[in-house]
């Protein structure tokens, strides 16, 4: 009976892996299929689609024709990195700061400010792309890199603050008292004790936010200008106008990306034990 | 010259949610010397923290001044202030190495590398943990960590330690073991040391003076042997030792002398100032000064000797290994205590619940408190 249960628990969990992954993994074994006219049927394998997102000449190019321009591709990939790079640096800063402040002094509705803070994670994103478009345009702000900065550092730094906050409430404030007892000034003291300390904790938060602006379609999709169109908003672009085989080289490639920042995440948490 | 600590009316009230403001300081003064070793003393909730975060710049004062060395250090921070913190739960700092620990104050101030690891492997020798530098402070155990908690505390040889019931984490023989060391310590060092603990063993032990603490005002301040055999009140003898508390009528006074009657009719006679016709006085004596006779006979013990003589019942006994531990009941009086070596034999071999004793307390172990038993 108790066996039957475990052999039926396996298949449960065999099919939920399954559920989740087969997709993913369809789309990195597409990447590598020959065939350019339907990529359904495994005509042999070809590195192909990755020569040309990365604007190398290949033979099935002219088959496919897809990516227009390969400099149009590498723009965006260029812009989405800036925007994830200065809204993590920004978010990070912000939201470390933040966490601090609400952790270390009493003040009136202090309860109030939390929630504020925790406000942007639940707001859909499509009301946060309305708002921050109406907010951009009524103050006559022209959409471009910027106005995607600041839309993501506004909703950015509440995940930083959470991360951080977390890791805060698991410090002992006594330590901090005790490096001011042993003569350290405030600033001696965040540098020597509290940062090292929640150091794991700002990183994750800043990968969280990394990854989180190089990944997002809705609220940029809003507030992005003509020529300051990121990765996500450059696919959904390419996919309106049908799925073409470069697209899974593209998602292959983000995946391994993703992958790498996420693993470095991991690695700095587990240091941090 | 200036006292090295002095804290002058010192007040602190605390605003509690919705009720009235709790009192933690309540007007309190001290004076701890050089190489002094003075212990605060007190139940839960007197004020002994907020007095210590008070000396290391943590909590502010409502009123008061603290003084080292007769200039105020109300106005500088707590990282300016010459005073080192061990903190009842060690507060060690969980990413740096026992060696980094103990130099973070000779870090902090900036001095060099090569006298720095002198002076870490110097204070580490000092609490016996030399050869652990190296060691994360995870790995040590409870006894250790209080160790390094010291050695950082001592470094950089700060005047005056304060030391937030540092043992209080520790068991019984390490507690012990410990008490014997921070007490040569102190003095090997020449540091001041002000030790909260709320065990009164502990502060027996160990101080040069024990300040009594109750409600944020000090009961009594004095070195142990006045606190535990001439306590000011019933509050310190209470909280000190164990005690015997009676309720005595002083009818007359000639001299140097006074003659008091206690509830239920047994007289003695007792000297001291605070023995004034006309009012009750409260008598302190501690168990083990009782005496304790059994059997019929001594129900009506003699009544010359100079003490308190008294008849009771036995009601409860119990043996600790080196003594008995005897609870007796003396009609009008109440219930007291004793502690003897031996149980005097009776006709059936031993004391039982219920017998008939005999109690005799000598005249010099009798403490007459200021103040009725509260
Ligand atoms: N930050 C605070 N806010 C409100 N009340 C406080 C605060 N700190 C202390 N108190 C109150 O002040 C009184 C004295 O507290 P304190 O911590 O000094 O006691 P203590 O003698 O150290 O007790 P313990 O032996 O339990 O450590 C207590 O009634 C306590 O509740
Ligand atoms: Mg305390």
């Amino acid at each position: 009976m108790f066996r039957k249960r475990i052999g039926l628990l396996a298949v449960y969990g065999i099919a939920f892996f399954a559920f989740i992954y087969a997709p993913i993994f369809l789309v990195v074994v597409y990447s590598f299929n020959a065939n350019p006219v339907n990529m359904m049927i495994w005509s042999g394998f070809t590195l192909d689609w990755y020569r040309t997102i990365f604007g190398f000449s290949a033979a099935t190019t002219e088959l496919s024709l897809y990516v227009e321009s390969t400099d149009q591709l590498l723009r965006a990939v260029r812009n989405s990195l800036i925007v994830a790079l200065t809204t993590t640096l920004v978010s990070t800063v912000l939201g470390t700061s933040v966490a601090l402040a609400v952790a270390r002094f009493r003040f009136r509705l202090k309860a109030f400010y939390r929630a504020l803070m925790f406000l942007p994670m639940i707001m859909p994103d499509i009301v946060l792309g309305i708002a921050l478009l109406i907010f951009f345009v009524s103050f006559g702000m022209s959409l471009g890199l910027v106005s995607i900065i600041i839309g993501h550092c506004t909703f950015l730094t509440s995940y930083v603050f959470i991360v951080v906050s977390a890791r805060l409430a698991g410090m002992d404030m006594s330590l901090e008292e005790a490096s001011a007892d042993l003569g350290a000034n405030g600033w001696v003291t965040f540098r020597k004790v509290t940062l090292p300390l929640i150091l794991p904790g700002v990183i994750g938060g800043a990968l969280l936010a990394f990854i989180i602006s190089m990944d997002d379609l809705v609220i940029t999709y809003f507030i992005s200008g003509v020529d300051s169109t990121t990765l996500p908003v450059f696919i959904y672009g390419m996919l309106r106008r049908g799925i073409k085989p470069e697209i899974n080289a593209i998602a292959t490639v983000m995946l391994l990306f993703s992958f790498l920042v996420a693993s470095l995440g991991l690695y700095f948490r587990a240091r941090g034990r | 010259m200036a006292p090295l600590l002095e804290i002058r009316n010192a007040t602190r009230h605390f605003a509690t949610q919705g009720g009235a403001p709790v009192t933690a300081l309540d007007g309190l003064s001290l004076t701890v010397a050089d190489n002094e070793f003075v212990t605060l003393l007190g139940p839960s909730g007197c004020g002994k923290t907020t007095l210590l975060r008070a000396i290391s710049g943590f909590e502010d004062l409502d009123s008061g001044d603290i003084l080292i060395e007769g200039t105020s250090i109300l106005d500088r921070p707590a990282h300016a202030r010459p005073v080192n913190t061990v903190f009842q739960n060690y507060a060690l700092f969980p990413h740096m190495n026992v060696a980094r620990n103990v130099g973070y104050s000779l870090e902090v101030a900036g001095v060099s590398g090569a006298e720095r690891a002198r002076r870490v492997a110097e204070a580490l020798e000092l609490v016996g943990l030399g050869g652990y530098g190296e060691r994360s402070v995870r790995q040590l155990s409870g006894g250790q960590q209080q160790r390094v908690a010291l050695a950082r505390a001592i470094v950089a040889r700060p005047r005056l330690l304060l030391l937030d019931e540092p043992l209080s984490a520790l068991d019984r023989n390490l507690r012990q073991r410990m008490q014997e060391e921070l007490k040569q310590l102190q003095h090997g060092l020449g540091i001041s040391f002000v030790f909260v603990t709320h065990d009164q063993e502990e502060a027996l032990t160990m101080s040069d003076r024990i300040v009594v603490l109750d409600g944020g005002r000090i009961q009594q301040l004095g070195p142990p042997e006045d606190i535990y055999f001439r306590p000011e009140n019933a509050f310190v003898a209470r909280f000190v030792g164990e005690s015997n508390l009676v309720t005595a009528h002083v009818l007359s006074r000639s001299g140097e002398e006074g003659l008091l009657e206690v509830a239920g009719g047994a007289r003695l006679v007792l000297s001291g100032d605070r023995v004034v016709p006309g009012i009750d006085a409260t008598l302190l004596f501690r168990p083990e000064s009782v005496s304790v006779a059994s059997g019929p006979e001594a129900a009506a013990s003699e009544p010359g000797a100079a003490g308190l003589s008294l008849a009771g019942r036995l009601t409860q006994s119990s043996f600790t290994g080196s003594d008995y531990r005897l609870e007796i009941d003396v009609p009008g009086v109440g219930p007291l205590k004793a502690t003897v070596r031996h149980l005097a034999q009776s006709s059936s071999g031993g004391l039982a619940p219920g017998e008939p004793v005999a109690l005799h307390v000598p005249s010099a172990a009798i403490h007459v408190l200021a103040g009725p038993p509260a």
